[in-house]
């Protein structure tokens, strides 16, 4: 049972006070050269990673609002929390794609 | 009543039976013979104090099992406790407290205990190994089910109970700084360094008494017994207010974040009056200090699950708790001092030790020298080959030892009635495991030991293999102590214990870790060496899983199931894993362990669930009109977290006759139906088009006020996610509707796609669901009703068309009128605020009186929809339908740049892959009604592989009648009139597609207005 903290109302709560949003940061294709984008990557393919991934999360029970969170996904630490649009913590920005 | 096994109150009464009363006599019935015993027993104890040997029968050979351990890790002892609905299966003799009158009884046999006829199932033992089910079972296809009734009655333990239970349960929440697991002496130190560097500590220990083995090792501190040490330990923490003890407490799991559970047995236990039966425990703590100790492990000989063969501790355990001697004569069987502490008590209890066998090459030190002066016959080198008991196989008659290597050796038979045997001792590591904590194998002591570290966890005590009780003790006070640092964020200056452990500390105790031994077996002997008492493992089906390629301890536990049901291999896993690596020719630290996953010991299903007795915490939305249905005699229904009335059936009508005439009265007459669960949402503000444009796939943009629009929703990947009327009320205000049952997704949907993708639009999205009632009127007599309605002005609806939206009045409450139906019949849709409801309501109702208006319930409105061929949303469509499989894409725009679904609706799987389409359908028997999702064949006979389709909607259409369906159907298998075959409980059933109306306009009761042509 995840303990996350909402960075936009700062209310702490366990995962079930919130609701997943599956992986941040992935990019959208827009139309290229008249071409409508090859939406399958989009879509479907997913990194899930062994080791830190940015995910997207809502504070369902609270204010309502999305965020990102950093967690690792073997030792479930959640390294940073921060809000749309917001840049991650700095000595993550290397393994943060999509930025 | 005589007690053969109770040792007399007069024998050493200061050490000797400590927890019970024997001025408090207690009797219940073991398998409906009443059995004597003491305040203070187990039913273990009580029944070994009485001779009781066998507790159970095993789960695959049905042999006789006993007790071989003391705690929550007794392989065998299952029995069911209680009568009736409060009869609980499953439950461990040797935790289980007696009191007067309870009812226990033996599980897993039959007729009896003693004489179960399955036990001849050990006889043919050699041609049931590992995986004989598997290969024996599974041909010819046909007779699986018989084999798997006719096994069922064979296998499990505990049977379930008919009735509900009755007991009450409920959930705390708890959150500390530290928590300790285990209050041994390790945990009780951990517990006293954290609580005095200013943490707030929680500790949890599965037993009742806190202290966990010091009653049984004869260690000194600062000179006082251990016992006494802990009890002064205990009672210091009990008066501390920043510590919250919590006995008979077992900490089941440990997830992330520092989230432990935690079951409480409460009735029964040390608190009577408790009400509760069980109680769980979420606790989140900021640092978790495991303090769980170590399980003694039993040794590999032939034969050595038989009944009176016990764990070296759990004999000083009966002795010193229960004053119950385990038998007249034991012999030792040891690969460590542990079992020169036995004799030793033994002794001292007046118990004969016939023989000491110790596995070791040679020992010495002052318990060899004690037992030694004694005169007890000491053997090294030594194992047991053989214990022979009598014909019921339940009483060991003598046994025979040797030595341990090479085979010439001389034997010797001894007669004795019980066994000690003494393994090493294995740390209890599934807590720090279920976190994914790492462990090694020490050849030193024969176990797998905790390494690497954790966040927030630690581990202590004998539980990290730290024995030595001068070096445990310190070690726990400084695992408190950083426990506490850790937990508080700070820098905290380490108390000086309370009580002097230093160097100087007068500790006495030796060392307990020992080794394990295997005795040389002959292949024929194999069969008879238990690994796992519980499941019937012996080596003989270790050897066989590894010759089938089953080598690793992964697939070895699945193939020969040893180390799974309720001990999870707590007496099985390590000796598997020493075995193994002695197959395999490997280092035990290669073979590893199994995961270690929740829970420790079995949880109640009822536990888990918590305090919900008859769903009460369960609740239902409710339509603001609700008083009014249910004084009418509505048959309420869930239906998308709302009460809704299903029909009618005011004076008792039958449910079809109620149906048929709400129906009639909506195509001949009027029909009022309470639609005040449809979703509402408030779009406001100056970019609102621009933002539905977006989300919609229906042109939203040109709507002009006072108009409203059908439009879909669409996922990313083009399939619908939902439909509904979009009303443009003013220029920056729209109120859209979805289907009931998606009034909260639609609304999450809408604010994710604002929130992250088009931030800078300038929308409010408001849900108004509960805000306003919604009422749909509809059938031939509607403006009529209307006319005579307080307060409303028909002029503006009878110039009004269809999918026009205006504002009007009921007495001088605001009113929305929407110009829509969604029964085919000329109608509209009212909204008004939630608190005048029911003045609408029946007023509206009075006013249709003369003209045989009725309430309507959602069973009609389908039916009525149906006929029309409109669809519902998540019933006639699934997670894979696009617009275009049920005739919608009409409602989705080409000339948008963009919305949600755009690119997702041209994916490959969506334009050239065969689709499902919706269709209707008119079964050849008119009364035929298919059920909901019943498969459609291209064939009359069911084969697999033949299926074409599935039945969505499906009434019985009293306006034709006849049955009429809709259905997905697979497009090649599409042309008006085909012939489909659709499944029934019997065979299937005949029926044609129709791709036309099932009803015309009239038939409906449409708009009679020529403007309206176009729609109702
Ligand atoms: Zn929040």
């Amino acid at each position: 049972m995840l303990q996350i903290k909402c960075p936009v109302c700062k209310i702490k709560g366990d995962e079930t006070d919130f609701s997943y949003g599956g992986e941040a940061h992935i990019y959208k294709p827009g139309v290229t050269n008249g071409q409508p984008p090859n939406m399958a990557r989009y879509l479907y393919i997913r990194s899930n990673p062994r080791g830190v991934q940015q995910e997207n999360w809502r504070c369902s029970l609270g204010c309502n609002k999305w965020f990102t969170i950093s967690r690792h996904t073997i030792s479930q630490e959640i390294l940073a929390t921060y809000k749309l649009r917001e840049t991650p913590h700095p000595n993550l920005s290397g393994k943060v794609k999509n930025i | 009543m005589s007690v053969p096994y109770r040792i007399a109150e007069r024998v050493l009464p200061d050490r000797i039976g400590q927890r019970i009363n024997r001025k408090k006599k207690i009797r219940f019935t073991f398998d409906r013979k009443t059995v004597p015993a003491f305040q203070g027993d187990t039913i273990a104890s009580a029944l070994l104090a009485n001779g009781q040997r066998i507790i159970s029968r095993s789960f695959k050979l049905h042999r006789p099992r006993g007790i071989l351990s003391y705690g929550s890790n007794d392989p065998g002892s299952l029995i069911s406790v209680g009568t009736g609905a409060s009869r609980t299966p499953n439950t461990r003799a040797t935790m289980t407290p007696v009191s007067n009158g309870m009812v226990s009884e033996s599980q897993n046999n039959w007729p009896s205990l003693k004489k179960d006829w399955s036990r001849y199932f050990d006889r043919i033992k050699r041609f049931l190994p590992a995986g004989f089910y598997y290969k024996t079972f599974m041909k010819p296809m046909f007779l699986v089910p018989v084999y798997q009734r006719v096994l069922r009655l064979f296998a499990g333990t505990g049977t379930l109970l008919n009735n509900r239970d009755t007991a009450s349960y409920e959930h705390y929440f708890l959150n500390v700084d530290v928590l300790v697991i285990g209050g041994g002496l390790s945990g009780l130190v951990v517990a006293e360094a954290a609580s005095t560097s200013g943490a707030k500590v929680c500790l949890v220990d599965e037993n009742g008494f806190l202290g966990g083995l010091s009653d049984i090792f004869d260690g000194q501190i600062e000179n006082v017994t251990c016992l006494d040490w802990a009890r002064k330990c205990v009672t210091r923490l009990a008066e501390n207010p920043n510590v919250h003890l919590l006995p008979d407490t077992t900490a089941t799991g440990m997830y992330d974040h520092g989230f432990v559970i935690a079951c409480e047995r409460c009735s029964g236990h040390s608190k009577n009056n408790d009400s509760v039966e069980e109680r769980l425990w979420k606790i989140r703590a900021l640092h978790t200090v495991l303090a769980t100790g170590a399980i003694e492990q039993p040794l590999l000989f032939p034969n050595n699950d038989i009944p009176g063969i016990h764990l070296s501790s759990t004999i000083r355990a009966m002795i010193v708790r229960h004053a119950v001697a385990p038998g007249h004569r034991g012999v030792i069987y040891t690969t460590n001092d542990d079992g020169y502490k036995t004799a030793l008590l033994m002794i001292d209890a007046g118990i004969e030790v016939i023989k000491i066998v110790d596995a070791r090459l040679h020992a010495e030190g002052t318990l060899v020298d004690l037992v030694k002066a004694n005169g007890i016959l000491i053997t090294f080198a030594s194992t047991i080959l053989e214990v022979i008991t009598d014909k019921s196989n339940i009483h060991i008659q003598s046994v025979v030892t040797g030595a341990l290597q090479g085979t010439s050796g001389i034997t010797t038979k001894i007669d004795c009635d019980f066994i000690s045997v003494s393994g090493s001792w294995a740390p209890v590591v599934h807590l720090w495991c279920n976190n994914g904590g790492k462990l090694e194998f020490d050849a030193n002591s024969v176990c797998m030991r905790p390494v690497g570290t954790q966040n927030c966890m630690s581990i202590v005590g004998s539980a990290n293999n730290v024995h030595r009780i001068e070096n445990l003790l310190e070690e726990s006070w400084d695992g408190g102590h950083a426990a506490a640092q850790h937990a508080l964020g700070k820098r905290i200056r380490k108390p000086t214990p309370s009580f002097g452990i230093s160097k100087s500390t007068k500790v006495t105790t030796s060392d307990t870790v020992g080794q394990i031994v295997r005795s040389k077996t002959t292949q024929e002997k194999d069969f008879s060496v238990f690994v796992d008492i519980h499941n019937d493992v012996t080596i003989a089906d270790l050897k066989l899983a590894c010759r089938e390629g089953y080598a690793s301890v992964e697939h070895m536990k699945r193939y020969t199931s040893l180390g799974m049901a309720p001990d999870q291999g707590k007496t099985s896993n390590l000796n598997a894993a020493v075995i193994l690596a002695n197959i395999q020719k490997c280092p035990v630290g290669e073979i590893g362990t199994t995961t270690y996953r929740p829970p420790y010991t079995p949880l109640r299903l009822g536990t888990i669930g918590g305090s919900q007795p008859e769903f009460k915490t369960r609740v239902f939305r409710q339509l603001p009109s609700i008083k009014w249905h249910k004084d009418n005699g509505a048959v309420l229904d869930n239906i998308g977290g709302w009460s809704r009335p299903l029909y009618y059936a005011r004076q008792k009508i039958k449910r079809s006759i109620a149906i048929t005439s709400e129906i009639n009265a909506v195509r001949n007459h009027a029909g009022l139906f309470d639609a005040s669960s449809l979703g509402k949402i408030e779009i406001k503000g100056p970019d609102s088009a621009k933002f539905l444009d977006l989300v919609y796939a229906t042109k939203i943009d040109a709507l002009p006020v006072g108009r409203a629009l059908y439009g879909v929703l669409l996922n990313e990947s083009g399939t619908l996610l939902d439909d509904g009327v979009i009303s443009r009320l003013k220029t920056n205000l729209f109120v859209i509707y979805t289907t009931s049952g998606n009034s909260g997704l639609v609304l999450d949907h809408l604010e994710r796609w604002h929130q992250t993708e088009w931030p800078d639009l300038r929308v409010f999205i408001t849900s108004v669901t509960e805000n306003y009632a919604h009422f749909s009127l509809s059938g031939p007599r509607t403006l009529e009703i209307l006319k005579s309605l307080e307060g409303f002005d028909s002029n503006k609806l009878e110039i009004s068309n269809y999918l026009d939206v205006w504002e009007d009045h009921f007495s001088d409450i605001d009113l929305r009128v929407l110009r829509v139906s969604y029964s085919g019949a000329y109608g509209v849709e009212l909204s008004i605020p939630s608190n005048h409801a029911t003045e609408l309501w029946q007023a509206l109702m009075h006013a249709g009186k003369e003209l045989s208006i009725k309430p309507i319930g959602v069973e009609a409105m389908h039916t009525l929809r149906t006929e029309v061929g409109y669809i519902a949303m998540g019933i006639d469509t699934d997670t894979d339908t696009i617009p275009a499989d049920v005739g919608l894409d009409w409602a989705v725009s080409d000339s948008k740049p963009d919305f949600i679904g755009k690119y997702g609706l041209v994916q490959d799987a969506h334009i050239n892959a065969p689709r499902k389409k919706l269709v209707g359908i008119l079964t050849k028997h008119e009364n035929s009604v298919p059920e909901y999702g019943a498969p459609i064949f291209d064939r009359p006979h069911i084969e697999p592989g033949n299926v074409i389709g599935h039945v969505t909607s499906a009434f019985y259409s009293p306006t034709i009648s006849r049955s009429i369906s809709l259905a997905l159907v697979s497009e090649k298998h599409i042309f008006e009139g085909a012939v489909v075959h659709i499944s029934q409980s019997t065979g299937t059933t005949p029926a044609n597609i129709r791709l036309s109306r099932f009803i015309t306009k009239e038939q409906a009761g449409a708009s009679p207005f020529r403007r309206d042509a176009g729609g109702q």
